[in-house]
């Protein structure tokens, strides 16, 4: 499939020459070994000196990354606020494996990623259900993909139906469903197969603020509840438009901007959890953090 | 960002489209006005056959005048009445018998011919290779008329059902293969990279996604390739068929019978109009999620 050439933004792969370092094949796998080696933990995510660079129509390069360094924690919640065009999805689909970072290397628990893996779990903008499946075939789609058992998978996709509020919508088509319900059936798939790492790239931005709200407190919900049966919390990489969205679910906040694309500041969240709807509407530590990160993103106009 | 930009946002536009309130399908039926039932094909149908018909006796008597040229449409309905009721109901005599032999051909040429343009198309779509290599040649076979082929498809596998089939093949092929390539090469981007995200194999990608998406397309192919197979199958049996509706059709024209020859144009078009209505029904049954989504349409554009 040539679709990693044709999503990769039209760049023409043949410019890409490896700028900086950590390019070519033989460097990543000597890093990578170096790593496997290494006595620390893994952490979740490692991004080192990631970069991307798209190069325009013109052939000029755009810096779409700045070389990032950033290490996510086993289990943390993250989420992602920046203005549009700061690589914020970019980063996502490199950590995703959709797409290849210019240079530098990510990380998953100390591997790699050289392409999509199988246990992580994504949320799109928008819901991409498959409209001739049923919400029910659509959530155990990624049980089809990996071949995991069929009787299971419906079990739990039911369960995950349940969870996300769409119990009694098994049968019905997605061209059936409100974009709410659709954008849920997307977010119960994305568990379906228990993935270690959840991508979510702005999951709730179609939708209105009502249904916004609502989803925002089901999945703080569903990540909990996921988590005490597992034993084990599933770590977030979340993408919001929405400020307080973002201090509200993210364990930490990665604050993005843009020319180049790159971390601004990376802050610490630490009201207890479940944090309940009224927190977005204190003021207080809350809203501090909230002011904090619109001056942050309005000091630099995009 | 660059690029994708534009889509996603076309993307999120498009999913705000679908009200976010739960969809009622009884909210926006709207009573049937008298308009409606006017424009409707129970009317609109019968109301074009009287014009038409009227028109063709005002010609056939006023203008014509000779039945050589152009009978008038009772004579053409005498000729049917008499080849459909008089004589034997089977056998080389019967126009039943001469019917049935040209469907078939229509109906195996068509399998075989819109198979292979499906087989085809998902070959090609999944290698730039193939698409490159054979384009040309499919495009300029598809240029000669058949009516050129016909005679060396008979000499290859002589006269009678296997070369119709197969000259009937040739003229369905195209069409089910364009309709299929164009189907398969306009899937939905964001379908395709939610497969890959989830790790999905090309065949999977091909079975679960590709195939489905391109169905609407493929059927649209379908429909073409039905009608062009009673093309294929007069010109077929007139090279290299002693029997079927074509094969009386040449009768009927040596014969200077041309009521018959009428006759059996209106039955040509019988057979074309069921063979369409075959295909139709089953695209409403296998495209079931479209259906839903053409009435969601119908109610959104009625409700506001």
């Amino acid at each position: 499939m040539t679709a990693a050439d044709r999503t990769g933004n039209g760049v023409n792969p043949s410019k890409i020459h490896t700028p900086t370092r950590a390019g070519s094949p033989s460097a990543v796998s000597a890093e990578a070994s170096s790593v496997g080696t290494g006595p620390s933990a893994h952490a979740a995510i490692e991004l080192r000196q990631l970069s991307k660079v798209f190069w325009n129509s013109k052939g000029e390069p755009i810096t779409a990354l700045a070389p990032i360094d950033l290490r996510i924690a086993e289990g943390e919640f993250i989420t992602v606020v920046g203005p549009s065009g700061c690589g914020k999805t970019t980063l996502l689909r490199i950590i995703a494996g959709l797409m290849e970072p210019t240079s530098g290397v990510a990380l998953m628990n100390g591997t790699p990623i050289t392409g999509p893996r199988r246990d992580v779990g994504i949320v799109f903008q928008a819901a991409q259900l498959l409209p001739w499946r049923t919400a029910l075939k659509n959530v155990m789609l990624p049980a089809e993909l990996l071949n995991l058992p069929r009787a299971q998978a419906r079990q739990r996709a039911m369960e995950l139906l349940k969870l996300v509020g769409l119990a009694g919508f098994e049968n019905h088509l997605p061209s059936q469903l409100s974009g709410g319900m659709q954008q849920r059936t997307a977010i119960a798939r994305a568990f379906l197969s228990s993935p270690d790492l959840l991508l979510m790239d702005e999951p709730f931005g179609a939708l209105d603020a009502l249904t916004r709200e609502q989803l925002t407190m089901e999945l703080q919900r569903i990540w909990s509840e996921n988590s005490e049966k597992s034993g084990k919390r599933r770590t977030v990489f979340f993408i919001t438009h929405s400020i307080p969205e973002a201090v509200f679910l993210g364990d930490r906040v990665l604050v993005m901007g843009a020319k180049p694309g790159r971390i601004i500041e990376d802050i610490s969240v630490e009201f207890e959890r479940p944090r309940p709807l009224e927190l977005m509407n204190a003021g207080g530590r809350f809203g501090e953090l909230v002011t904090h990160i619109r001056e942050l993103l309005n000091a630099r106009p995009s | 960002m660059t690029g994708t930009e534009p889509r996603v946002a076309t993307r999120a536009q498009a999913g705000t489209t679908t009200p976010s309130s739960t969809p009622s399908p009884q909210r926006a039926r709207r009573r049937r006005g008298i308009g409606d039932v006017l424009r409707s094909r129970w009317v609109l149908v019968p109301v074009v056959f009287v014009v038409m018909m009227l028109l063709w006796q005002f010609i056939a008597t006023k203008v014509v005048s000779t039945e050589l040229l152009l009978p008038t449409p009772q004579r053409v309905w005498e000729s049917m009445w008499t080849a459909l009721t008089q004589g034997p109901y089977w056998g080389r005599a019967s126009v039943y018998y001469h019917f049935y032999q040209t469907a078939k051909i229509c109906i195996v040429g068509f399998l075989v011919g819109s198979s292979l343009g499906i087989l085809l198309g998902v070959l090609m779509a999944q290698s730039k290779v193939l698409m490159t290599a054979l384009g040309p040649y499919i495009t300029a076979f598809q240029s000669l008329p058949r009516i050129a082929i016909a005679p060396i498809v008979v000499l290859w596998f002589g006269q009678g059902f296997t070369s119709n089939v197969v000259i009937t093949a040739t003229v369905v092929f195209l069409p089910v293969l364009v309709s299929t390539l164009s189907g398969l090469s306009t899937v939905d981007r964001g379908l395709l990279e939610m497969l890959r995200g989830f790790s999905a194999s090309r065949w999977q990608t091909l079975r679960k996604v590709s195939l489905w998406a391109a169905l609407p397309s493929i059927f649209a192919g379908l429909q073409v390739g039905i009608v062009f197979s009673v093309v294929g199958a007069i010109v077929a049996e007139w090279v290299g068929a002693n029997e079927g509706l074509g094969v009386l059709l040449l009768q009927a024209q040596y014969s200077m019978d041309v009521p018959r020859s009428f006759a059996i144009l209106v039955l040509l078009g019988v057979l074309g109009l069921v063979l369409n209505g075959l295909i139709v029904a089953l695209q409403k049954a296998v495209l079931f999620w479209q259906r839903d989504e053409s009435t969601k349409k119908e109610q959104r554009m009625f409700s506001t």
